[in-house]
């Protein structure tokens, strides 16, 4: 017959306080993403990733004077791109990244994640981490930083508002891996698995 | 002037089902190193095969898009990085490696490295052996010093800068054919007026009857005995889709009397840690690891500087090649080349780890921006790095070590130091480093305490690292190298390596010249047992 100890109660609690603690880590890592309704799904990020990377765009990349955004240049779909074009190794270290850095603001004292907060607070959450993270959330954030980086500067929107006159070759030529990158697309928008 | 498109290159998707082909001499790699060796073997009558990993892109696919461009010819699509974070590995990964991409700067190595190889066991590789050699690379190559049109503005202003602190600067030799001085080098000559290996070796080697293939990775050499020891009769490669850098499933075999690594800094050791027992044979394999990360400096001038156009370094300052030291041996200053920095926007923004806002302003500015780089010669025991395979050599994911501290650590605060001060003295009005802590300067007088305080701990800057080599070194037997001086793998009787992994300390200098030389040093020794 089960009888009541105050060793049972105890343990009940704690088994029940982790419970409660597992499900709401549970919750916190994974509820709360969702993308706009028509907006394309991803194909190597998760739905996910790709909203943490479009909240890092929207904070560090806003539309500034004659800077266009960094989401209407496209950049998380970029990103995506590469993540998609990259070795499986360099891919995960990536989507790790990302992860990581959408759930380290509260290492620095920020009452939520990433995504979370006001973009203004994002931009400066972000920061502090890069600089002063611990070296893996540093090393996850400059990487993304110089993802950004590469996608907005190299955009040819972005050239007028910094005095570049652009290539002399006038003809843009993407590598193989670009179409192959919108094939994957197409095929997840239709359901199907991207070759 | 020679086409770099067009050539008679088989691509990986022509390779449809498993292939197995002969020759005398298989070369792995197409770059400074691989090119120059199979040409000269190629034109000697030797039938000579040639596998690439990377694409084949002819000049027409060059549309100086660093995005793109960094995707086509950039391994790692220009994203690799050391183990750490600390590095930013730069090297080719296409027909032609990392030529095809680099800035055209070309030296003769030094006579002081050269005695400083042969004092580590180097033989046949002295400046009066390798003179003949560069002779006639620098004749192949149209090696000149340009004249005073290809010297831009911020070219000048290194010039002038050196000259008032009373540095030795000499204009840089290039490898060059009608240039026109777009400024687009490092994404491709889209008109073949950049030497590469494109448009010199490669397509000489293939008139003398070289077959290349391009889209083919180099996995297992099989030999008589384990750990390529005795005589290694094939070399099994993957072919590999272009768009997805993933293997089709379909081999390439080369059986070959003579087989040569060359697939430069990074990959050569790459591919020899993944022979079985190699390393735990060769032990200096993986280690001794060089690659010149560079320490960059911008400077904001009051009028427009452009760096982007024209060649990017027409002039440097080779004052500080070597480092100086005390009586006892304590480092004083030095260790690097100095040289005009060039970088294209997307490039410069990616070595900006400021926030977003400062970002955008520094970016606004680009016209008024100049810069300096200065390529660290990593050559004393406190400064080398090492590669690994992190796993088995079947899946073990290659591994970089770039140590940032030790001797790299004093060389980069120097040569941070000295930039920052020359920017100032030709008229820079605000100095940074675009590292995270985003320093800057706006007098002379703050130089000091900010080198002093500037973090060099991995990811907290942009080191790039473009030179690499030594991580198969050559010396006197397996106790102290990889390579004997005949460049033949110690313990083995026909596997040679060619590229700078064989160099035992950087050259101090660009090494593409070098490696050519080298190469041909390879190339006569594998010739004469044919």
């Amino acid at each position: 017959m089960f009888t009541t100890t105050r060793r049972r109660v105890l343990a009940g609690g704690v088994a029940g306080a982790a419970l409660l603690a597992g499900g709401g880590l549970l919750s916190w890592l994974t509820r709360g993403y969702a993308l706009d309704d028509g907006a394309p799904l991803p194909v190597a990020l998760s739905v996910k990733e790709l909203c943490v990377v479009t909240a890092l765009v929207q904070a560090l990349h806003p539309r500034d004077g004659a800077f266009p955004s960094g989401e209407d240049l496209g950049v998380p779909a970029c990103i995506d791109e590469e993540l998609w074009s990259q070795p499986a190794a360099m891919r995960d270290d990536l989507k790790a990244a990302i992860q990581l850095l959408e759930h380290a603001p509260p290492l620095l004292g920020y009452a939520g994640k990433l995504t979370a907060l006001a973009p203004a607070v994002r931009a400066e959450a972000f920061q502090r981490l890069v600089a002063e993270g611990p070296d893996v959330v540093v090393q996850a954030g400059v990487g993304l930083k110089q993802l950004m980086g590469l996608f907005v500067f190299g955009h040819a929107s972005t050239w007028q508002a910094i005095g570049y006159d652009g290539p002399w070759q006038k003809e843009p030529r993407p590598p193989p891996s670009h179409q192959r990158y919108l094939d994957a697309v197409a095929a997840v928008a239709a359901g199907r698995r991207p070759a | 002037m020679t086409s770099s498109n067009d050539l008679a290159i088989t691509i990986g998707a022509q390779l449809t089902s498993d292939t197995v082909v002969g020759a005398d001499v298989c070369v792995i790699g197409s770059g400074c190193g691989g090119a120059s060796l199979a040409c000269r073997l190629a034109e000697a009558g030797h039938r000579v095969i040639v596998v690439e990993q990377g694409a084949y892109w002819g000049s027409r696919d060059f549309d100086q898009r660093e995005v793109h461009m960094l995707a086509k010819i950039d391994g790692g699509r220009g994203l690799d990085t050391s183990a750490d974070g600390g590095a930013a590995m730069t090297y080719g990964h296409n027909v032609g490696g990392a030529s095809v991409h680099y800035w055209a700067d070309s030296y003769r190595t030094p006579a002081d490295r050269l005695q400083r190889w042969a004092d580590h066991g180097v033989t046949g590789h002295s400046l009066e052996a390798l003179a003949p050699h560069f002779d006639q690379i620098e004749q192949d190559l149209n090696v000149h010093t340009v004249d005073d049109g290809s010297v831009n503005t911020m070219n000048q202003k290194l010039h002038d800068g050196a000259v008032a602190f009373g540095w030795d600067v000499k204009r840089v030799p290039q490898a060059r054919r009608g240039c026109i001085r777009s400024g687009h080098c490092m994404q491709g000559c889209a008109y073949d007026a950049k030497q590469s290996q494109l448009v010199t070796y490669l397509p000489r080697a293939i008139a003398a009857g070289a077959r290349v293939f391009a889209d083919v990775r180099a996995q297992r050499l099989s030999s008589t005995k384990e750990a390529v020891q005795g005589t290694a009769e094939q070399l099994v490669c993957a072919v590999v889709d272009r768009a997805s850098g993933t293997p089709t499933g379909v081999t390439l075999t080369i059986k070959a009397r003579v087989f040569v690594v060359a697939g430069g800094g990074y990959a050569t050791p790459e591919f020899l840690l993944r022979q079985p027992g190699l390393k735990q044979r060769l032990p200096h394999l993986g280690e001794h690891f060089f690659c010149n990360p560079c320490a960059q400096v911008h400077g904001v001038f009051d009028h427009d500087i452009i760096q982007w156009r024209n060649i990017p370094a027409a002039w440097g300052v080779e004052h500080f090649r070597r480092a100086t030291t005390t009586v006892d041996g304590s480092y004083v200053e030095g260790g690097y080349l100095l040289m005009a920095n060039q970088l294209h926007p997307a490039t410069l923004a990616a070595c900006l780890l400021v926030d977003g806002a400062r970002q955008r302003e520094i970016m606004r500015g680009y016209p008024r921006l100049g810069g300096t780089i200065a390529w660290i010669d990593d050559a004393e025991p406190d400064c080398e790095g090492r590669v690994w395979l992190d796993g088995d050599v079947e899946t073990g994911r290659r591994r970089i070590h770039v140590p940032l501290d030790g001797g790299n650590g004093r060389r980069l605060r120097d040569a941070f130091l000295k930039q920052a001060h020359l920017l100032f003295q030709v008229g820079a009005t605000e100095v940074f480093f675009g590292d995270v802590d985003d320093t800057r300067l706006t007098s002379k007088d703050q130089v000091a305490a900010a080198v002093a305080r500037l973090d060099l701990r991995p990811a907290r800057n942009v080191f790039a690292a473009p030179h690499p080599g030594g991580a198969a070194r050559m010396g006197r037997d397996a106790s102290d190298s990889v390579v004997g001086s005949d460049h033949r793998l110690h313990g083995s009787d026909n596997v040679y390596v060619a590229d700078p992994s064989v160099f035992p300390t950087p050259p101090s200098m660009d090494p593409s010249l070098t490696i050519m030389a080298f190469s041909f040093v390879a190339a006569d020794v594998i010739g004469a047992r044919l």
